[in-house]
């Protein structure tokens, strides 16, 4: 692993001349580098992961857009540029993010050339909406969703720094699903979500790797009720390269959340996958579950597995499972047995086992495995 | 006609010789019950004849309707016309029993050169097949044993028996873990797929499926070879004698 001049880093970062929105505050985010903020390699937030690739592409100058090739945001989606959401974006923006903990979000604040707001008011009919490629390097995406509104997200990224921020207000409801093919390039997202009382935040997140991909997710419980339900599955071969660092932070009582996840890897491709429940002194009642379970079909494949729980209430529920594991010889027996073929038998039990946590047919598609049959 | 051959079989598992030359020979429209004492390699043969891996045969030959099957995979076997049924079916979780029939029916489709069923057809199939066996279709749907009660797991083996129609069926202790009325069903269904073209072989330590499908051969396993064979007669004098007479004979 590489070093980090973290001055060097820091100083080309506070000399850069935003031309995207000059008007951002942006002196917390240096403030926060300064402070030591920048990731080190072979910390415990990036041992598997070297971060030092990430800081070459941050540092590189966005390079000019081409939007000849990207199609135009949904007319729903308002860019932060526009006057008219400029009193939403400075009252939200890293209200949701911890800086400290995601300095490449940081980064990516301080460098930020593309920025959308999706804002659904109470009383907005639910709808749906498309997220594709964007341009900009450097993405920040606000999503909104006030009391009792609902909205689905379909996020799709294949290489890209982007940094989705929600806000779920009392009583709301965000389905979001992020469809992330295989990509050749440095691809880091952030979502950070903050849950107010009885809001629900619906996560299915499907992924095939990247040559280096890094999926961060912060999840806050900030009210009774509120409840984070995360799902997600990957199929990684060749040799890509895979990291999910999930974090649902309680500091409310009285809520739920469940992560469960599934990953198959094979050929030299490596996954690695953190799952950390923290649940605050005062956040009594609440009801926390994890689960990563993993296949390796190949002995090159690397899996990196870690349940991580912070509690310091004593009154809640709590569970974690991880499990790294090969198919099975005997099962293999029973379909050979049945005159299915070994090379059938695994594509199939591959699919069973990712379909525990795939709901929908795009995501399939993104994971490789066949579209379910509907009439069987 | 000959179906199954077996001579002077000899087979081990983990370096363990189990089987210690074992000859039978099966025709078509035989019923063979093959019962003996616990660890005295029934199931041994059962998975030696399907093909497992992790069983090394020693010695002696296998042939199915006179072609040699030793070298064979096991889905080569099962598409020759094999079929075992285990004694503790797999748990599939997240593969529904529909898709692993419908795989299970299509891979011998293509290797007898046939077209595969439709959808439509196919589910029609193995709907009545259900049914024959009481199980209610929205079981079809579940995941493959998954959840099963142990009677559910097997009726599920001589469902798929049904559905791939093979011409010789080894059924290990199916009749474990069934109560009274499924093992009737199950009884029942076999009794009405065993015919004059097919056979038969039920592995069994107890009598009691005996009473219902009645064998017209009994032969007697007992430290990895056939001690006795006889007629449904002999499963009568080990429901009373027990196996000790023979294994020390």
């Amino acid at each position: 692993m590489g070093l980090i001049d973290a001055a060097s880093v820091i100083e080309a970062l506070e000399a850069f001349e935003p031309q995207y929105l000059p008007w951002l505050d942006r002196r917390d985010a240096i403030a926060v580098l300064k402070d030591g903020a920048l990731p080190r390699p072979n910390s415990e937030a990036w041992k598997y992961t070297d971060p030092v690739p990430f800081f070459e592409f941050n540092n590189d100058s966005p390079d000019g857009h081409n939007t000849a090739t990207i199609p135009a945001a949904p007319s729903r989606l308002v860019g932060f540029e526009s006057d008219a959401v400029r009193t939403l974006v400075t009252s939200h923006i890293n209200q949701a993010v911890d800086q400290r903990r995601y300095p490449l979000a940081a980064i990516s604040y301080l460098k930020m050339d593309r920025g959308l707001v999706i804002h659904v008011k109470q009383g907005d009919a639910a709808e749906t909406i498309e997220l594709g490629e964007l341009d900009g390097h450097f993405q920040r995406i606000l999503v909104i969703v006030e009391t009792e509104a609902r909205l689905e997200l379909i996020e799709t990224t294949t290489g890209s720094n982007r940094v989705v921020e929600c806000f779920v207000a009392p009583g709301a409801e965000l389905r979001h699903r992020r469809l992330q093919a295989s990509g050749t390039g440095i691809d880091y997202n952030l979502v950070a979500i903050n849950i107010s009382e009885n809001g629900s935040y619906i996560f299915s997140q499907y992924s095939a790797g990247a040559h280096l991909r890094r999926n961060d997710i912060s999840v806050n419980i900030l009210g009774t009720g509120a409840n984070a339900e995360l799902t997600g599955a990957w199929q990684l071969n060749e040799a890509l390269h895979l990291d999910n660092q999930i974090s649902v932070n309680h500091l409310v009582g009285g809520g739920t959340s469940r992560q469960h996840f599934r990953g198959n890897v094979g050929d030299s491709a490596k996954s690695i996958f953190n799952g950390r429940i923290y649940i605050a002194a005062d956040a009594q009642k609440t009801n926390a579950t994890l689960t990563n379970r993993n296949l390796v079909t190949s002995p090159k494949a690397e899996v990196y597995t870690k349940p991580e729980l912070e509690i310091y209430a004593n009154d809640v529920i709590c569970s974690h499972g991880a499990t790294v594991g090969q198919l099975d010889a005997a099962v293999l027996f029973y379909f050979q047995s049945r005159g299915i073929g070994e090379d059938e038998a695994r594509a199939i039990l591959i699919k069973g086992f990712l379909n525990e946590v795939v709901a929908h047919d795009d995501g399939r598609a993104v994971l490789g495995i066949e579209v379910r049959n509907h009439e069987i | 006609m000959k179906l199954l051959e077996i001579s002077d079989l000899s087979a081990s598992v983990d370096d363990q010789p189990i089987l210690r030359g074992i000859d039978l020979n099966i025709c078509a429209g035989e019923v063979h019950a093959i019962m003996g004492p616990n660890g005295s390699g029934k199931s041994t043969l059962a998975n030696v004849i399907a093909g497992r891996e992790d069983y090394r045969i020693d010695r002696g030959r296998i042939a199915l309707e006179g072609e040699e099957i030793t070298t064979l995979s096991p889905e080569e076997r099962a598409h020759r016309g094999l079929f075992l049924a285990f004694q503790y079916p797999i748990e599939i979780p997240g593969v529904s029993n529909m898709e692993f029939l419908k795989a299970a029916v299509d891979s011998h489709a293509r290797a007898a050169g046939e077209p595969e069923s439709t959808t439509v057809d196919f589910v029609k199939m193995a709907r009545s097949a259900a049914e024959q066996l009481g199980l209610n279709p929205e079981f079809l749907k579940r995941g493959v044993n998954d959840g099963f009660s142990g009677g559910e797991k097997k009726r599920n083996e001589i469902l798929q028996m049904l559905m791939l129609n093979p011409k010789v069926s080894i059924l290990d202790e199916t009749d474990s873990g069934l109560d009274i009325d499924a093992l009737r069903i199950v009884a029942n269904g076999i009794s009405a797929f065993a015919n004059t073209s097919n056979a038969v072989v039920l592995v069994t330590h107890y009598q009691r499926l005996l009473n219902h499908i009645e064998p017209d051969f009994v032969h007697v396993i007992a430290n990895g070879s056939i001690v006795r064979s006889g007629d449904h007669s002999l499963a009568l004098e080990l429901e009373e004698k027990g196996y000790s007479w023979l294994e020390n004979a």
